[in-house]
């Protein structure tokens, strides 16, 4: 409730603002989808930021279910997947960048809108990088030459990526289809010999029903799985590399300062550069493992999230 | 749960005949797909299916709750010995106690004549070997109806079922049940979501060995069954009328619940038809023993630091055996006996340095036999047991194991078993550990109250006065970890006040607290892989028991020295080899006693192929057991012979 009591300020303010304003730059415009709490977190995370850095106008707007009534701003950047999608499909919106979604869901919606990829539209993910990924499994496993993924509808298109990944490392790679989700079983079957199990995202393979006995039998296996949020880990998983909601809106408003400056987004959509670990200690205790989730989190990390490498 | 078996849980619940139904009836309790509620109020919205930033963001009910995740070998409060999945399959052994035979501390007998093959920690004082607890996946499974013995319950699943089992030498009463006075025996069976669609396996060979068996199961998102059913049999030991023939049959269904819950149902049924009696005496008989059991259990977490487990059983014993032979008389040793229980535990991590489990049981037996009991059957005891243990690491090297049975039975009265074990870590991978505990075994049913009157022949009707056999156990033990080898060294005294023994010399015969005794000694395993593809597993055990009653044999119920070796090779081109080697020093045969002590090699050997077409896997292998002269077994006269067979295994 204070933070909807805050928002309606600040938009009541940027009205205002605009009105009275003797600034020339349009502001930048900030919306979130609605309902989960980590848009929030990024959004506050994101005003922190670009507060800190520069005096300029920013605009936050919550996403409904349409894009009437969001001011044009010189800048959008647009948090979570239903805030994207509707600031995409709006006719006439300046510069759009897309934040706090992973590639796959981008690269659909991408594909659906009027706009093409490029300067005006571009996208920060939220899913780490995969050599970022293999680079942890590394560090916590010396030896690990053998890693396995249970791939989905969604998850699929990672597969050439991770191919290349692997033979660049000389590391072996185990492939198995996790959906429908009934073949979950023998799909870990197949991925027995496996040092690693790496979650890549995707809903048919990797949900709250399918959670448990993929945590069992892994557990049983004693194959630990990198997971790709704090959830997993929670719920069992040895460790999860992940960009949290704060990490994200500080990453977006750095590139945003940049965009200030040249009027537009990055050419490519960015990958993350800064990330969090996450550590069961129950687990890592059980398999004799002394795991500290800062250390690797800051080995893997770029120095800061306000300077995009 | 607390102690070495992750899958112990002592649960209280009712009827298990409402928890089959209930469990039948279950619906899916997924729980909706976790999609952001973001996508839900927006009109473009992602399906389910399709991959947004809600697979980051949402929540997910923990899985791995504390109980799930098992004490780690070096921080269990004794010396654990694990037999794995690996070990059983590259053996040759055919039965559970086959492979006990190679862990330090153990005498056994491959005789059906106590109903089936016996396996004794610490002492093959008699033919019952009760001083022991043997579980599958929690679960007691010591025969009510045979003063306790875990013989039956050592063959309650069939082998190709068996994910591991975990051997705790050492008595621990407080986590294990007033039985599991100098050992503990946790058959951990595999998940049907970790088995084949199809197995089927063959073994023939000589002495007439033929053992088939085949199970089937089918694994989904929500759950798990295997259905498996074999049958073994052989001629039994030479001079014996041992012929023998096993069939029994195991379901087991995991159901994942949503919330990381699951229920777990379990039953089967077990069949042993044998020969018993000296050939060509009048004791001379075929007998039948049945037995079958239903079990569920049910895992609630709470949180990743809490969880209940509640477990219910039902078991049901039935046997057959009269002697026709004697003239004049018609012994019928016939009866029935039914057990339940109930039992809940509660697991709670309370920081990361205390995790500790408390519960309770109660367990009603029951014992229906005419020739034992007489005019007093049936005979019935209650149980009400409250339990609790605590793992507390002090620091970051030591870590202490405390906890505590209280036990009230409406025969014997209260007692308490409690237990402390003291682990101290001076660097990593070296563990000493110090501890002691209290156990008692409560005389049986039979020991206490029988009834067996059959004037002239033999008469056993106990006075009564026979009080619980007591124990206090002390250990010092020492376990180092490498990344390939492990050793655990123990040194232990086990002080035995009251031990029960049946008086021949009087009649009717009488059971009494006879002596008082130690057995004291030292016993170590090592685990070693030397190089690529091998397997080194080496044990000694010294054993000395104090017992002055020479007439008895109680002395020589364990041998001074015994050693074993097992040494499993892979070879190249699929080919596996495994040869395993036991030598055992003096001591008496589990079955006779005094008139029967001998020293006894025994060596084993297994070479096997696997073949692969598609996504089948077979196997072939050829085993040959007892490759020396034939042992003396259970009786003087009996011997386990030397055999050989064929084996093919096929999982689809």
């Amino acid at each position: 409730m204070g933070v909807g009591l805050r928002l309606g300020l600040l938009i009541v303010l940027g009205f205002l603002s605009l009105v009275g304003s003797v600034r020339a730059a349009a502001p930048l415009v900030l919306i979130r989808s609605p309902d989960n709490p980590a848009y929030t977190q990024a959004a506050q995370a994101f005003e922190l930021a670009w507060r800190a850095r520069t005096g300029a106008e920013l605009v936050h707007v919550e996403s409904a279910s349409s894009a009437v009534g969001w001011p044009s701003g010189g800048l959008w950047v647009a948090l979570g997947s239903p805030a994207c999608a509707l600031a995409a499909a709006a006719p006439q919106a300046p510069p759009l960048l897309c934040a706090l979604l992973p590639r796959a869901a981008f690269v659909r919606l991408a594909r659906h809108s009027a706009r093409n990829v490029g300067p005006a539209f571009s996208a920060l993910y939220l899913d780490p990088p995969l050599h970022k990924q293999l680079d942890l499994i590394a560090r916590v496993w010396p030896d690990a030459r053998r890693v396995g993924v249970l791939l989905g509808p969604e998850s699929v298109v990672r597969l050439p990526a991770l191919r290349v990944a692997m033979e660049r490392r000389g590391w072996t790679l185990d492939v198995a289809r996790g959906d429908p989700p009934d073949v979950l079983p023998q799909a870990l079957q197949h991925l027995q010999d496996v040092d690693v199990l790496l979650a890549l995202p995707d809903p048919q393979v990797f949900n709250t029903r399918s959670v448990q006995p993929l945590l069992l039998t892994t557990f049983r296996s004693r194959i630990p799985v990198l997971a790709f949020s704090p959830a997993y880990v929670r719920s069992g998983a040895l460790l999860s590399l992940h960009v949290s909601p704060e990490q994200a809106g500080r990453q977006a408003a750095t590139l945003a300062l940049a965009a200030l400056a040249s009027g537009q987004w990055p050419a490519q959509p960015r990958e993350p550069w800064t990330f969090e670990v996450a550590v069961n200690p129950a687990v890592a205790q059980a398999w004799g493992l002394r795991l500290q989730a800062d250390v690797l989190a800051r080995q893997l990390s770029a120095p800061s999230d306000e300077v995009a490498p | 749960m607390l102690g070495f078996c992750p899958s112990r849980c002592r649960p209280l619940w009712a009827l298990a005949v409402c928890a089959l139904s209930a469990g039948g009836a279950l619906a899916q309790l997924a729980a909706p797909a976790a999609q952001a509620s973001a996508a839900a109020s927006t009109s473009a919205q992602a399906p389910a299916e399709l991959i947004s930033e809600a697979e980051f963001f949402n929540d997910l009910p923990v899985v791995l709750s504390v109980s799930r995740l098992a004490q780690r070998l070096d921080q269990a409060p004794g010396a654990v010995s694990v037999i794995d999945r690996d070990w059983i399959a590259r053996s040759g052994a055919r039965n559970v106690v086959d492979l006990l035979r190679l862990l330090p501390g153990f005498q056994t007998s491959q005789a059906f004549e106590s109903v089936a093959p016996l396996a004794a920690y610490h002492g093959g004082f008699d033919a019952f070997s009760n001083r022991m607890q043997v579980l599958v996946d929690g679960r007691s499974v010591y025969s009510l109806y045979f003063i306790g013995s875990s013989a039956v319950g050592l063959q309650s699943v069939a082998l190709e079922d068996i994910e591991r089992i975990e051997v705790l030498r050492g008595s621990n009463s407080a986590t294990f049940g007033a039985r599991a006075m100098l050992g503990v025996v946790n058959i951990v069976t595999r998940a049907p979501a970790d088995t084949p669609a199809l197995r089927v396996g063959l073994v023939r060979g000589s002495g007439d060995v033929m053992d088939q068996s085949a199970s089937v199961g089918q694994a989904s998102a929500q759950g798990a069954w295997r259905l498996s059913v074999d049958g073994q049999g052989d001629e039994g030991l030479q001079g014996a009328n041992g012929r023998w023939r096993l069939e029994r049959a195991n379901l087991r269904m995991d159901r994942w619940l949503g919330g990381g819950d699951e229920l777990q149902v379990r039953t089967g049924a077990l069949r042993i038809a044998s020969g018993k009696g000296e050939v060509g005496s009048l004791e001379m008989r075929p007998t039948r023993f049945d037995n079958a059991y239903l079990q569920v259990d049910w895992h609630h977490s709470v949180s990743a630091d809490q969880d209940w487990v509640v477990q219910a059983s039902v078991t049901r014993e039935g046997y057959i055996d009269r002697i026709t032979a004697v003239p004049g008389w018609d012994i019928n040793f016939d009866g029935q006996s039914q057990t339940h229980n109930i039992s809940l535990t509660h697991t709670l991590r309370a920081s990361p340095a205390l995790r500790w489990a408390w519960g309770g049981e109660w367990r009603s037996e029951r014992q229906d036999s005419p020739a034992f009991f007489g005019p007093d059957t049936p005979q019935r005891t209650d149980f009400a047991r409250l339990f609790a243990h605590a793992e507390w690491h002090l620091d970051a090297q030591w870590l202490l194991n405390a906890g505590a049975l209280a036990e009230h039975s409406s025969q014997s009265g209260d007692s308490l078993a409690p237990r402390l074990m003291l682990s101290w870590q001076p660097a990593s991978g070296h563990t000493l550990r110090a501890g002691v505990s209290r156990a008692q075994r409560p005389p049986s049913r039979f020991e206490a109250a029988a009834q067996l009157n059959y004037p002239g022949l033999i008469s056993i009707v106990p006075s009564g006065r026979v009080q619980p056999e007591r124990l206090i156990a002390s250990e010092l033990g020492y376990r180092r970890d490498t990344p390939t080898l492990a050793l655990d060294l123990r040194v232990f005294h086990e002080q035995i006040d009251g031990f029960i023994r049946q008086l021949n010399a009087s009649d009717p015969r009488d059971y009494v607290n006879d002596e008082d005794f130690a057995v004291r000694g030292a016993e170590y395993q090592l685990h070693w892989q030397p190089w690529a593809g091998a397997r080194l597993i080496w044990s000694q055990t010294y054993t000395e028991i104090g017992s002055q009653r020479d007439k008895t044999g109680t002395r020589w119920a364990a041998p001074n020295l015994a050693s074993a070796l097992v040494w499993m090779q892979r070879l190249p081109g699929a080919v596996d080899l495994s040869v395993s080697h036991q030598d055992s020093g003096t001591t008496t045969l589990l079955g006779s006693g005094m008139g029967s002590r001998v020293a006894s090699t025994r060596t084993d050997l297994r070479l096997a192929k696997r073949l692969h077409w598609g996504r089948q896997r077979a196997e072939l292998a050829w085993v040959l057991q007892n490759g020396g002269s034939a042992l003396p077994d259970y009786d003087p006269a009996w011997r386990l012979p030397r055999r050989s067979f064929i084996s093919l295994q096929f999982a689809l």
